[in-house]
């Protein structure tokens, strides 16, 4: 499949300082893709870069095949965005703000502005001022007027910033929803990783600029050098001791009565066949889960090295 | 696009935006006017640039440029929405004069042609000052600049008018005595040296906004 993002080596220079420093990325549709990193990474100067708000230093954005350096406007009209707050006329109402916006964008209906209320649930509130709004109203607008010219890339910077656990999650449900019934990719910025967790399909990592990590969500399509193990066995220092011998490369350790190893699926299989040969009861294998958090911090602390 | 970009600036506008514009009618003319046409032609430039200054306080700017329109025709839109704004202005003060001429007890004259291009060109002159100070410093310092520098040119005309007779200022008294004798070759000269301004101001306004990252 194409990737409708595509981030090619992109660089942005802020006075002296290098805020992105050689980013590359793909996004493909229907994809919710998360971006990570720590307050002044660069997440929002990439979000910029890739809506038009801000000019690339060297590199390019390439947005359904099309060059937001060479050919802006064919790139920008498949992205809808909000940056930080959804861009709302406070004195219009909800159906207003999203009529102002769709005199602006290419064949968007009547239908589609009603369409969009429904689908973020504001249509009975369409005809009140924005300013009566509660924040969660605010971003559901924000939402339905990104939404409002259909287009391919959704992109989003902390969208759920102040919003309420019942507001999150109904955000999340439409942004699900969005990407899986329309197949718009979903590019989101965030630093809540429970978030990201819950809602991306993949997440890159930046820092200082660069990006550290790109990986699935999913535990289960991680690279396999990255999967931890632990085994319950019969002796846990014959274990150890046999481990090492046989499997020097491996990260293997002791840890609260059981051996903890980093390896590969078929090496962990390898190594259970082994230590029964040698007569070391094997109890139980368990993959251990490491949380997004956990590589969050684990990405962020091993830096750019 | 650039249509779309003017009617996004005339339906985007707070109502009481409207109402302030028309409140320009108090100072400029008391409801009344002594049918002088430099009262007239300053109240069409009042009206005219009202919304183009007001309205960069209220636009989106992240929403703006993340819309599928290059930066030169933003810019574009935002010099041509004065003139837009002129018709509707031209409109409300010519009723306003023509009900005048038409009853009221003194003399008076209708808005001329000459009048109306030179409230075009003081009106672009505003203008051209303004944008590339907007662009560049942000709407409070460019709103305070213009504004400064709009009062302290209309002091300077008032101040020509009161002691251009000065015996020792010859040279001011031949000056404003010739505007007096041609005033349409002093508008076409005026009209003439502000459409180059408003060229070179476009130019560098489409400049700093290219380049401008929000």
């Amino acid at each position: 499949m194409e990737s409708i993002l595509s981030l090619q080596n992109v660089h942005k220079k802020l006075g002296k300082k290098l805020a992105v420093n050689g980013v590359s990325l793909d996004v493909y549709p229907g994809e919710i893709y998360g971006f990570l990193g720590p307050n002044g990474a660069g997440k929002t100067t990439t979000i910029r870069m890739i809506t038009g708000l801000t000019k690339i230093t060297s590199g390019d954005i390439r947005i359904a095949d099309a060059s937001i350096t060479s050919d802006y406007k064919s790139a920008i009209q498949h992205v809808g965005t909000i940056v930080e707050n959804p861009e709302l006329y406070p004195y219009l109402t909800a159906e207003k703000n999203l009529l102002h916006f769709a005199r602006m964008s290419k064949n968007v209906t009547k239908e589609d502005i009603d369409s969009r209320l429904k689908l973020v649930r504001l249509d009975h509130v369409r005809n009140q001022k924005v300013r009566k709004f509660s924040l969660g109203m605010k971003q559901r607008l924000g939402i339905a007027q990104a939404l409002i010219h259909r287009p391919k890339v959704l992109i989003l910077d902390e969208p759920t910033n102040g919003l309420d656990p019942a507001g999150v999650r109904e955000m999340r449900d439409y942004l699900r929803k969005v990407a899986k019934e329309e197949g718009v990719a979903i590019f989101i910025s965030s630093h809540l990783l429970a978030e990201i967790e819950l809602i991306c399909d993949r997440f890159a990592i930046i820092q200082e600029g660069k990006l550290v990590q790109v990986e699935r969500v999913s535990d289960e399509d991680r690279p396999e050098e990255m999967n931890r193990y632990q085994l319950e066995v019969s002796d846990l220092a014959k274990a150890h001791k046999l481990a090492v011998r046989e499997f020097p490369k491996l990260v293997i350790h002791e840890k609260e009565n059981w051996l903890h190893i980093k390896a590969a699926k078929e090496q962990v299989g390898q190594l259970i066949m082994f230590l029964t040969s040698q007569g070391v009861m094997v109890y139980q294998s368990v993959r251990e889960k490491q949380t997004l958090e956990d590589r969050f911090l684990q990405a962020t602390e091993r830096g750019v090295s | 696009m650039v249509i779309q970009l003017l009617r996004n600036e005339m339906f985007s506008q707070k109502a009481y935006n409207y109402v302030l514009a028309f409140s320009s009618f108090i100072p400029f003319t008391g409801f009344f006017t002594s049918g002088v046409p430099i009262r007239h032609i300053l109240l069409i430039i009042v009206l005219s640039s009202w919304v183009p200054l007001i309205a960069p306080y209220y636009e989106r700017d992240a929403l703006l440029n993340s819309l599928p329109v290059t930066r030169k025709k933003i810019v574009t839109a935002k010099y041509l929405a004065p003139l837009m704004w002129s018709i509707p202005a031209t409109v409300i003060v010519f009723i306003y004069v023509f009900l005048f001429v038409t009853y009221a007890p003194f003399p008076a004259r209708l808005i001329t042609g000459w009048d109306l291009l030179l409230a075009l060109a003081g009106l672009y002159l505003l203008i051209s000052f303004f944008y590339p100070l907007l662009i560049s410093l942000g709407y409070i310092a460019a709103t305070t600049l213009t504004a400064i520098t709009g009062g302290a040119i209309m002091i300077g005309v008032q101040m020509v008018i009161n002691i251009y007779h000065n015996p020792s200022m010859t040279s001011l008294d031949s000056t404003v005595e010739n505007i007096i004798a041609n005033p349409n070759a002093f508008i076409l000269l005026f009209a003439g040296i502000t459409l180059i301004i408003t060229l070179l101001s476009y130019a560098l306004s489409v400049k700093l906004y290219e380049r401008k990252d929000f």
